[in-house]
């Protein structure tokens, strides 16, 4: 039974076919050069048909399906990452991205209480890293917690301070140690 | 003695402090990268993108930290072959067949050092070529026309396809694919939309750089969830680190021939890093004979993978600087940084932007001496990043994808977009489709159309105009040999069977 690349090969013709369909659709400009904008892409979905064809007559072997409950776990995990998109911009960078890692960390290995203690630690450290060293200009929290949870507002001036404190005690380090080099002699 | 001149002009680039610092930087983390059981350098070298551009690098500081990433992960993949019995990125696969069975010896320190050494070897050399090869290479590209350019893009296709692939029509679909996605947008000739659907998310085509974090990152994360960080082998403890100078002596000549072959492997547009390690394996193989023990764990057999793949992880950068077309995975992704920068790879890259030239080939040098420091007397402390745990890793892999995405586009749709690309990545390769063509088609789909209708504007349509020159003619008899050649040798050359547990 090599039905995956049977079905997969119908797929690619059945695409290729709408997309050809559509390449045909392009409207032409008025000053077309010889080939135009339609011929190529028509020219890549006949390609595709015809390797969807070859899929369909002399398919492989049949790849390792997961089963249900591994399945199952895939579309939920890409759920999460899709509300994760929608998530991110209303809701501030900290808490989806809590949720978001603490699921996949469970879904790799199902011990709550650790997955639940690596989220918030990938959280707080990306946190950090794109907010105070790669200058993202992201928001720790959306608008709801000021309604909702005041008390975290505290959390993340606490952050700004410690880190960009921590910072600027680097940086002078940094720029300390660059000046003995900048104050050797050039050679 | 104009490569030296440049080369010194490259090293006064290279020896700054922040350039240095960056290059240490470069070749520590794609260690890491290429070490950790799915974080392949193509991976590793696309998720460290949004972070260099969110760093502000200009265009030498960013191609070097990446390059030094990219030759650092080749170095690294060897590391959890050895140990784990799983390839840390598709190159590195050869380098399992020898390199377990002497770790299961006993022997996987001496595996180690042997490995890091020819990978030095075949960098080395491969960097020394790049700068021998590419300037010549370059002057050759300047007669190159539309008609050439298509036919080169056609065999960049048609390699890549036709050799890292195990069917045919697999690899051929999977740059259709790419090809098909980078004709969505505005045509570049005329302005008219294609291909949207109406969608104004749409018009400005789909970035590169969201196909690859999905089609690489998320899909790995698939991959885990999956079989929920199971990974069967058992890990082999490494003893104390001493040097096997009598291994690395006896394998001399299987380095230097290892980083030979695989340099002009990885010249070839679109072959690769993988396409050399497994040439020089068997090459070595059948020099050795039956009586070599290849695939017991004997030193050449570990050699031979690496010095190779090392080799033409350094040729492919040859074909991405001088003709814009990248021979392999990772020198896409690192074409795609280039363009983004607004660097024009191709034969002008050479006489308008020497600085960026040179100085990368300088930084390159030095990396290597960085990097064989890092992996044969500091190996230990990327053996203990093994450690750390899948359930750590994988979450923080993409939400430092999805982050960085976010942040150079800042749009919720792209994010979708990595999801979905994410799951086609999935699917694919359960299929056993290969994805590396896909983004090979998203990069130079639209320029193979622009260089194919240019040609066709300048003949007037006649199509017989691709067939004019000599080196477009030669060019499109390789592509067709390129494709079809290996339905052939695959009978002959059958990939060797894993080692198992």
């Amino acid at each position: 039974m090599r039905i995956s690349d049977r079905i997969f090969g119908a797929v690619v013709i059945l695409s290729s076919g709408v997309y050809v369909m559509a390449a045909r659709g392009i409207q032409k400009p008025f000053f077309a050069d010889p080939l135009g904008p339609q011929a190529f892409p028509i020219g890549v979905g006949i390609v595709a048909a015809i390797c969807g064809l070859v899929m369909v007559f002399s398919p492989d072997e049949e790849p390792e399906w997961p089963e249900m409950r591994s399945f199952l776990a895939l579309v939920g995990s890409t759920a999460l990452l899709v509300a994760y998109a929608y998530a991110l911009k209303p809701l501030g960078f900290l808490v989806p991205t809590l949720i978001a890692s603490a699921v996949i960390a469970w879904q790799i290995t199902p011990q709550p209480l650790r997955s639940v203690v690596y989220g918030i630690g990938i959280s707080l450290v990306l946190f950090i890293l794109f907010k105070h060293f790669l200058n993202l200009s992201l928001k720790g929290f959306g608008p709801w917690v000021e309604t909702y949870a005041p008390p975290l507002l505290y959390l993340e001036v606490a952050i700004d301070w410690v880190v960009g404190h921590f910072k600027s005690a680097v940086l002078s380090v940094v720029s300390f140690i660059a000046g003995l080099f900048a104050s050797a002699p050039a050679s | 003695m104009e490569i030296l001149s440049n080369l010194s002009d490259g090293f006064a680039i290279a020896l700054s402090p922040w350039t240095l610092a960056l290059a240490v930087l470069g070749c520590f983390v794609g260690t890491i990268v290429g070490a950790l059981p799915g974080l392949g350098p193509t991976n590793g070298v696309a998720i460290m993108i949004p972070v260099t551009f969110s760093m502000g690098l200009d265009a030498t500081a960013s191609l070097v930290l990446l390059t030094s990433i990219y030759y650092g992960a080749m170095y690294g993949g060897r590391i959890s072959s050895i140990l784990l019995n799983i390839p840390g990125d598709e190159p590195a696969m050869m380098t399992t067949l020898d390199g377990y069975p002497m770790a299961k010896a006993g022997r996987a320190a001496d595996a180690l050092v042997i490995s890091g050494v020819a990978s030095f070897v075949g960098a080395l050399l491969a960097t020394i070529g790049l700068a021998i090869l590419a300037p010549a290479l370059s002057r050759i590209a300047y007669q190159f026309g539309p008609a050439e350019y298509f036919a080169l893009y056609l065999l960049a296709f048609c390699t890549l396809g036709g050799v890292a692939s195990s069917n045919q029509a697999k690899a051929a679909f999977a740059s259709c694919l790419g090809i098909a996605i980078a004709m969505i947008g505005l045509d570049p000739n005329s302005g008219t939309p294609r291909l949207t659907g109406g969608n104004l998310h749409l018009y400005d085509g789909i970035d590169f750089l969201v196909a690859i974090v999905g089609l690489f990152a998320v899909s790995e994360v698939f991959f885990f969830i999956e079989s929920h960080g199971k990974s069967g082998a058992s890990k082999v403890t490494l003893g104390k680190v001493r040097i096997p100078w009598r291994d690395i002596f006896e394998t001399r000549w299987t380095m230097l021939r290892s980083s030979v072959l695989g340099f002009f492997a990885g010249v070839l547009p679109g072959a690769g890093a993988s396409l050399g390690s497994f040439l020089t394996y068997i090459m070595e193989k059948n020099i050795a004979g039956k009586n070599g023990g290849f695939g017991t764990g004997v030193a050449k057999g570990i050699a031979a993978p690496e010095a190779g793949n090392n080799a033409a992880a350094g040729g492919a950068l040859v074909p991405m600087l001088t003709l814009g077309v990248p021979g392999s995975g990772t020198t896409a992704v690192l074409l795609a940084v280039l363009v983004t920068l607004n660097i024009t790879p191709g034969p002008t890259l050479f006489t308008e932007r020497p600085d960026v030239v040179w100085g990368l080939i300088a930084s390159l040098l030095i990396a290597n001496f960085v990097l064989l420091a890092m992996n044969v007397p500091l190996v230990k402390i990327f053996v203990k990043i093994l450690t750390v745990p899948p359930a750590l890793l994988m979450p923080a892999v993409t939400m430092i994808s999805m982050v960085g995405i976010y942040s150079l586009t800042g749009s919720y749709f792209d994010l979708i977009l990595v999801v979905a690309f994410g799951v086609l990545g999935y699917v694919l390769r359960k299929l056993d489709i290969p994805t590396v063509p896909v983004i090979l088609g998203i990069l130079l789909g639209g320029k193979m159309e622009k260089s194919l209708r240019d040609a066709m504007v300048l003949s007037d349509g006649e199509w017989q105009y691709l067939f004019s020159s000599a080196i477009s003619t030669g060019l499109l008899v390789a592509a067709v040999l390129g494709f079809i050649a290996p339905m052939f040798l695959r009978r002959i050359l059958r990939k060797p069977q894993a080692p198992s547990d």
